[in-house]
C-alpha cells in the first residue's frame, strides 16, 4: 500500500468513529428516530463508498481489471439505490419501510454483477476473443437466474398477491444466491495466489460475513426484536465496511501474476479454455432446464390455476430470450471458427512457403561454406604472393623496369588479398560489432563485390563525397544490405538495354541518407517489400528474405530503410542511418 | 446392364400409371377399385426405390447420402401406402384414423427435403458436411414438429375430422411447395446434366403436390374415394420420379462455379436452423396466449412444445459442444503451425549470412580473376628479366605458382557459383 488511495486515511478514520458509535449505540441506544437515521446513514456511507472507491478503480484500470472493478461498482451501486428508497421513507418520509417488490429486486440483482465480476478473472491476462463468449454465456446464466426469481418469488406479487409466501421464497432465494457467491468466490480464492489471492480472501471473508449477518436479521425481523441501528445490523455494517476496504485494498493492482512469465504463458491458454467451458456447460444445462421445468408444470395439474398460468409463461418466454442468446452465441462461435480455419489454412500455406525456401536458403548456405574454405585458399595464396614481391622490392640494386612490376604485383595482389579477407569476414559468424564505419568505402567494395562490373548494359553512377560520411555499425551487416540492395537493382534493370544505377549520399540532421536509384520496372508492390517472403522473383531465384533481412539489420542499427518508386520509373531505395562525428575515428573497411 | 433395368422399371410404372387411370373407367365395383388404387401404387413406389437404391451404391460422398435421404423419404411413403392397404382391404375398417398413414405421407416429404437442401451438384456441398449434418437434424425435426403441433391434435386429442383434414392439408402443401422451391432454386443454378435431373425431379415433385392438394381438396368436400381420379397424378408422378432417378443414375458433383466461402454456407444453415428452433417458443407463447380452441389441444401443443425444446436443445447443446471443439482444435493447429513456422524461420536467417556468401560467389570470382591475371603477367616479365638476380627471378616464379594455385581457386569458386542451367549461365561466357 505504498501509494494508496488518495484520502485513505480519513476515511479510515471516519470509518473507524462510525463503527465505534454504532456499537456504542447498538447496546446503549433505545430504538429512536435518530439512530434509524444514524443506522441508515452509516449503511449508506460504507455502500457509497465502496461503489465510490471500485469505480474510481475500474476508471485507472485497464482490460479485465478494468471490467472486473467496474462491474463490483455496479453491483454496490445497485446496492446503494435499494438503500436509498428505504432510506427515503424511514428518514426523509418518517415512515416505515413499505412493502417494496423494487428494492427486493435490487437487493437480489446485486448480487449478479458481483459473481459476474470474479468470472471475469482479472488476475489472469488473456486474449480477448473467447471473453465474448464467455459475456455470453454469463448473461445466459444472469437471464436464468433472473427467471428463477420471477418464477419462484415474483409470482407471489404479480399472479396471486400472497405476502408471506412471496417473503419466505424471497428470503430463501436470497439466501440461496449468498451461498452460491460465497462458494464461487471461495474456490476463487483458493485458487488464486499473490495479492490477487489476499484480494479475493478480503472479499471472501466481506461476503461470508454478509451473509450472516442478512441470515440474522432475517431471524430477528421474524422474531420481531429487529430495528434500524439495533445489534443486528452490526455484523452487516462491518461487513459493508470490510467490502469498501476491498476497493482500496484493490487500488492499482494489476494482473500481472506474480509467477515467471514463462510459466504464465504455458498456462495461459489453458485457463482462458476453462473460462469458456466452465460456464458453457453451466448456461446450457440452465437453457436445457427450462423446457423441463415447462413440462413438470403441465404434467404436474390437469386444471392451471394463476400461478401455474404465470409460471408457463414466464418459462416460454425465458426459454425464447434463450434461444435467442444461444443463437447468438452459435453465430459467435461460427465466426470465430471461420476465422479460425482460414488462420490454420494461411498458416499452412504460409509454413509450406518457408520450407521450401528453407531448402533454397540451405542449398545457397552449403554453397556459401564452400565458397568459404576457396576463400581460404585464396587467402593463402595472396600471402605468399605478397611476401614473395616483397623480398623482390628487397633485393638491392634492382632496375627500376623490374621495381615498377614488382609494385604493380604488390598492388595487385594486396587489393585481392582485401577482397578475400572482406568475404572471409563477411562469412565469419560474428556478433554484431558497433564501430565508426566510412560509407564511401564500404559502398566501393560492395559495388566491386557485386556483379555490376560484368553487367555492360548498365553503368553505375556513384561519386564519393569528399568528407567521408561515416556511420556507427557492423560493417559487414552493412555491407550485406547494400549487397542485397544492388544485386536487387541489377536484377530489375537486367532485361533492358541500358540501365542506371545512382547511388547518393549526403548528410542530414545528423543523419547519413544514401539512396540507390535504378532505372529497373519498378517495384510491384513497395508496400510489402520489406514483408518477410515477399518475393516477385520465379521459384528458386530468391528467398524473399533478403529485404526483410536488410530491414531487420537496418533497424538494429536505429535506421531506416524506404522504399518508393520513382515518377520516372524504376526503383529507389533509401537507407537512413544516424552518421558520427566526423572527428571521430574512422575504421578502415 | 444396369440401364436396361432402369429402363424395364420404368415401362413397369409408367405401365402401372395407365393401369390405375383405366381402372377408374373400368372397375365399378368400389373393393377392387379401392384394390386397384393402394395396390398399384405401391408397387410403383417400390419400382422407384429399386432405382434409387441402385443409384445410392453407386454413387459417393454427398450424392450417395442424397440417394439415400431420397430412399429413406420413398420407403416412408411406401410405409405410408401399405398402411392404407392393410386397413382398406386386410382389415376392411372404415372408421380407422387416418393420422398414421397421413403422417407417414407427410415425413416423406422431409428426407427429400433434406436430400434436396444438400445441395448435391456441388462438389464443396461433401465438405464440412460434419456439422451441418446436425442442423439437418435439427430442421427434419422442426418439420415433424410443426405436424405435431397444428395436425396431430386434432386426431389424438379431439376427434375433428374437418379440422384434421384442412390441417393436414395446408401443411402437407407447405412441405410441397419448400421441396419444389428449393427444387426450382437448384434447377435455376445447375448447368447441364445436373439441371436436366432437378428439371425432372422438379416436374415430378410438381405433378405430386398437385395431386395431393386436389387429393386433400376432394377430401375436405367428401367427394374422394380411393382409385377416384384424382389419383392418377401420384401415379403419373411416381413414373416421374422413377424418369429422375434414371437421369441421375450417374451424376457426380461438379466444382463450383463461384468459390463460396464454404464457412458461410454453414454459418447460414446453422442460422436457419436455429431460427426454426426459436420458432417453437414464438408458437408457443402466441398459441398460448391468443390460440383459440379447446383447451385439450392447447395443453398438448404446449406439451408436445417443452418435450420438443427439451430434445431439440439437447441437440444444440451437442453442436455447440462440437463447434467449441473444432474451434479450439484449430486454435492450437494455428499455435502448433505458427510454432514450426517461428522454428523453420530461425534456421532460415541462421543459413541467411551464408547463402548471401553464395550469391555473391560469382561476383567476386570476377573481381579477383582480373588482378591475378594481371599478377600472372608482370611476374611472368620479371621472371624473364635477365637484370633480376637469381633469387628474384625464383621468386617470380614463386609467384607465378601461387598464382595459378589461386586460379584454381577461383575457378572452382565461379563452378560453384553457376551449378546448374539457369540465370547465370549467362556469366560463364566471360
Amino acid at each position: 500500500m505504498s501509494n494508496g488511495f488518495p484520502g485513505l486515511q480519513l476515511w479510515f478514520a471516519l470509518s473507524l468513529v462510525l463503527v465505534g458509535v454504532a456499537v456504542f449505540a447498538a447496546f446503549k441506544a433505545r430504538p429512536s428516530y435518530a439512530l434509524t437515521v444514524f443506522g441508515d446513514l452509516t449503511q449508506l456511507f460504507f455502500v457509497a463508498s465502496a461503489a465510490g472507491v471500485m469505480f474510481a478503480n475500474g476508471l485507472s484500470g485497464r482490460g479485465r481489471v478494468r471490467v472486473f472493478w467496474l462491474l463490483l461498482s455496479l453491483g454496490f451501486a445497485i446496492w446503494l439505490s435499494s438503500l436509498l428508497m428505504w432510506a427515503y421513507f424511514e428518514v426523509w418520509l418518517r415512515r416505515p419501510i413499505p412493502d417494496l417488490p423494487a428494492g427486493d429486486v435490487l437487493l437480489y440483482l446485486k448480487i449478479v454483477p458481483m459473481i459476474s465480476a470474479i468470472a471475469v478473472a482479472p488476475h489472469l491476462e488473456g486474449n480477448s476473443r473467447p471473453r465474448m463468449l464467455g459475456y455470453l454465456d454469463l448473461f445466459l446464466l444472469v437471464s436464468y437466474w433472473l427467471y428463477i426469481y420471477v418464477f419462484w418469488v415474483l409470482c407471489y406479487r404479480l399472479a396471486v398477491n400472497d405476502q408471506g409466501v412471496y417473503n419466505f421464497h424471497f428470503n430463501v432465494i436470497d439466501a440461496l444466491g449468498n451461498q452460491i457467491f460465497l462458494v464461487v468466490l471461495g474456490l476463487t480464492a483458493v485458487r488464486t495466489r499473490g495479492r490477487w489471492g489476499i484480494l479475493y480472501m478480503h472479499y471472501f471473508g466481506a461476503a461470508a460475513l454478509y451473509t450472516l449477518a442478512s441470515v440474522l436479521s432475517n431471524v430477528a425481523i421474524d422474531l420481531n426484536k429487529y430495528y434500524t441501528g439495533s445489534l443486528y445490523d452490526l455484523p452487516l455494517i462491518a461487513a459493508l465496511a470490510w467490502f469498501a476496504f476491498l476497493g482500496f485494498a484493490g487500488w492499482k493492482l494489476s494482473p500481472v501474476a506474480p509467477t515467471p512469465p514463462l510459466s504464465s504463458a504455458e498456462t495461459g491458454p489453458s485457463s482462458s479454455r476453462k473460462i469458456i467451458f466452465w460456464p458453457a456447460r453451466l448456461a446450457m444445462c440452465a437453457c436445457l432446464s427450462t423446457p423441463v421445468i415447462g413440462a413438470y408444470l403441465l404434467f404436474s395439474k390437469d386444471n392451471l390455476d394463476k400461478i401455474h398460468h404465470f409460471r408457463i409463461l414466464a418459462t416460454l418466454f425465458a426459454m425464447l430470450f434463450m434461444m435467442f442468446l444461444l443463437f447468438l452465441k452459435q453465430d459467435l462461435l461460427h465466426v470465430d471458427l471461420m476465422r479460425a480455419l482460414d488462420e490454420v489454412s494461411r498458416a499452412y500455406a504460409n509454413l509450406g512457403r518457408f520450407k521450401g525456401r528453407l531448402l533454397q536458403s540451405e542449398k545457397l548456405a552449403s554453397l556459401g561454406k564452400l565458397v568459404a574454405d576457396v576463400a581460404h585458399e585464396l587467402e593463402k595464396a595472396t600471402a605468399v604472393i605478397l611476401d614473395y614481391s616483397a623480398r623482390i622490392m628487397s633485393i638491392p640494386d634492382a632496375d627500376e623496369g623490374a621495381l615498377n612490376m614488382v609494385g604493380k604485383i604488390d598492388q595487385n595482389a594486396s587489393r585481392t588479398h582485401l577482397l578475400v579477407q572482406k568475404m572471409l569476414s563477411f562469412a565469419r559468424e560474428t556478433p554484431l560489432e558497433s564501430a565508426p564505419v566510412a560509407i564511401g568505402p564500404l559502398l566501393d567494395s560492395s559495388l566491386k563485390l557485386s556483379r555490376v562490373s560484368r553487367c555492360a548494359n548498365i553503368s553505375v553512377d556513384f561519386r564519393e563525397q569528399g568528407d567521408s560520411l561515416a556511420v556507427t555499425g557492423d560493417a559487414n551487416q552493412l555491407l550485406q544490405v547494400f549487397l542485397h540492395i544492388i544485386a536487387n537493382a541489377l536484377d530489375a534493370m537486367e532485361d533492358s538495354t541500358s540501365g542506371v544505377l545512382s547511388i547518393t549520399m549526403r548528410l542530414e540532421d545528423e543523419k547519413v541518407e544514401i539512396e540507390f536509384a535504378d532505372t529497373g520496372m519498378g517495384l510491384k508492390d513497395p508496400d510489402r517489400v520489406f514483408d518477410p517472403f515477399y518475393t516477385t522473383k520465379s521459384v528458386g531465384q530468391g528467398t524473399g528474405l533478403g529485404l526483410s533481412t536488410c530491414y531487420g539489420i537496418i533497424h538494429q542499427h536505429g535506421g531506416e530503410i524506404l522504399c518508393r518508386n520513382r515518377p520516372g520509373g524504376g526503383a529507389a531505395f533509401r537507407v537512413i542511418l544516424p552518421a558520427v562525428n566526423k572527428n571521430a575515428e574512422i575504421a578502415t573497411t | 446392364m444396369f440401364e436396361d433395368k432402369s429402363a424395364i422399371y420404368l415401362r413397369v410404372a409408367i405401365a402401372l400409371a395407365l393401369l390405375q387411370i383405366s381402372a377408374t373407367f373400368l372397375i365399378h365395383d368400389r373393393y377392387r377399385l379401392t384394390l386397384s388404387g393402394d395396390i398399384l401404387p405401391a408397387l410403383s413406389v417400390v419400382m422407384v426405390l429399386l432405382v434409387f437404391q441402385a443409384n445410392y451404391r453407386r454413387a459417393t460422398g454427398a450424392v450417395r447420402l442424397f440417394w439415400l435421404l431420397n430412399s429413406i423419404g420413398f420407403c416412408l411413403l411406401l410405409l405410408s401406402q401399405l398402411f392404407w392397404v392393410c386397413f382398406d382391404l386386410v382389415l376392411r375398417k372404415n372408421d380407422v384414423s387416418p393420422l398414421f398413414g397421413d403422417a407417414l405421407f407427410f415425413l416423406t416429404l422431409i428426407p427429400v427435403l433434406a436430400a434436396v437442401a444438400l445441395r448435391p451438384h456441388s462438389e464443396s456441398a461433401a465438405r464440412g458436411l460434419r456439422l451441418r449434418r446436425v442442423d439437418f437434424l435439427l430442421l427434419m425435426l422442426w418439420w415433424i414438429c410443426l405436424y405435431a403441433y397444428f395436425v396431430v391434435p386434432w386426431s389424438m386429442v379431439l376427434n375433428n375430422d374437418t379440422k384434421y383434414n384442412l390441417a393436414n392439408a395446408v401443411l402437407v402443401l407447405a412441405g410441397h411447395l419448400a421441396v419444389i422451391s428449393t427444387l426450382a432454386a437448384l434447377w435455376w443454378q445447375s448447368k447441364s446434366e445436373w439441371r436436366r435431373f432437378y428439371g425432372i425431379f422438379l416436374l415430378g415433385s410438381c405433378i405430386f403436390a398437385v395431386g395431393g392438394l386436389l387429393q386433400n381438396v376432394a377430401l375436405i368436400r367428401g367427394v374422394y374415394y380411393t382409385g377416384s381420379s384424382y389419383d392418377w397424378f401420384y401415379g403419373i408422378a411416381l413414373s416421374t420420379f422413377l424418369a429422375a432417378g434414371r437421369s441421375g443414375a450417374s451424376l457426380t458433383p461438379l466444382r463450383d462455379d463461384v468459390e463460396t466461402k464454404q464457412g458461410l454456407r454453414r454459418l447460414w444453415t446453422a442460422r436457419i436452423a436455429m431460427l426454426a428452433l426459436i420458432s417453437l417458443p414464438v408458437l408457443a407463447i402466441w398459441g398460448y396466449l391468443y390460440g383459440q380452441g379447446p383447451e385439450p389441444v392447447l395443453i398438448f401443443r404446449l406439451r408436445m412444445i417443452f418435450g420438443a425444446m427439451l430434445l431439440l436443445g439437447s441437440l444444440v447443446f451437442v453442436k455447440l459442444y462440437l463447434l467449441e471443439r473444432e474451434l479450439v482444435r484449430s486454435v492450437s493447429l494455428t499455435e502448433s503451425s505458427l510454432e514450426s513456422l517461428r522454428a523453420v524461420q530461425t534456421k532460415i536467417f541462421r543459413s541467411q549470412r551464408m547463402a548471401a556468401l553464395g550469391r555473391l560467389a560469382a561476383g567476386a570470382a570476377h573481381e579477383i580473376s582480373n588482378p591475378l591475371t594481371a599478377i600472372l603477367g608482370y611476374s611472368e616479365l620479371l621472371s624473364d628479366n635477365s637484370k633480376l638476380p637469381a633469387d628474384g627471378r625464383q621468386f617470380a616464379q614463386g609467384i607465378q605458382q601461387q598464382v595459378r594455385r589461386a586460379q584454381a581457386a577461383v575457378n572452382s569458386m565461379r563452378d560453384l557459383a553457376t551449378p546448374s542451367p539457369g540465370k547465370n549461365l549467362q556469366f560463364r561466357k566471360d
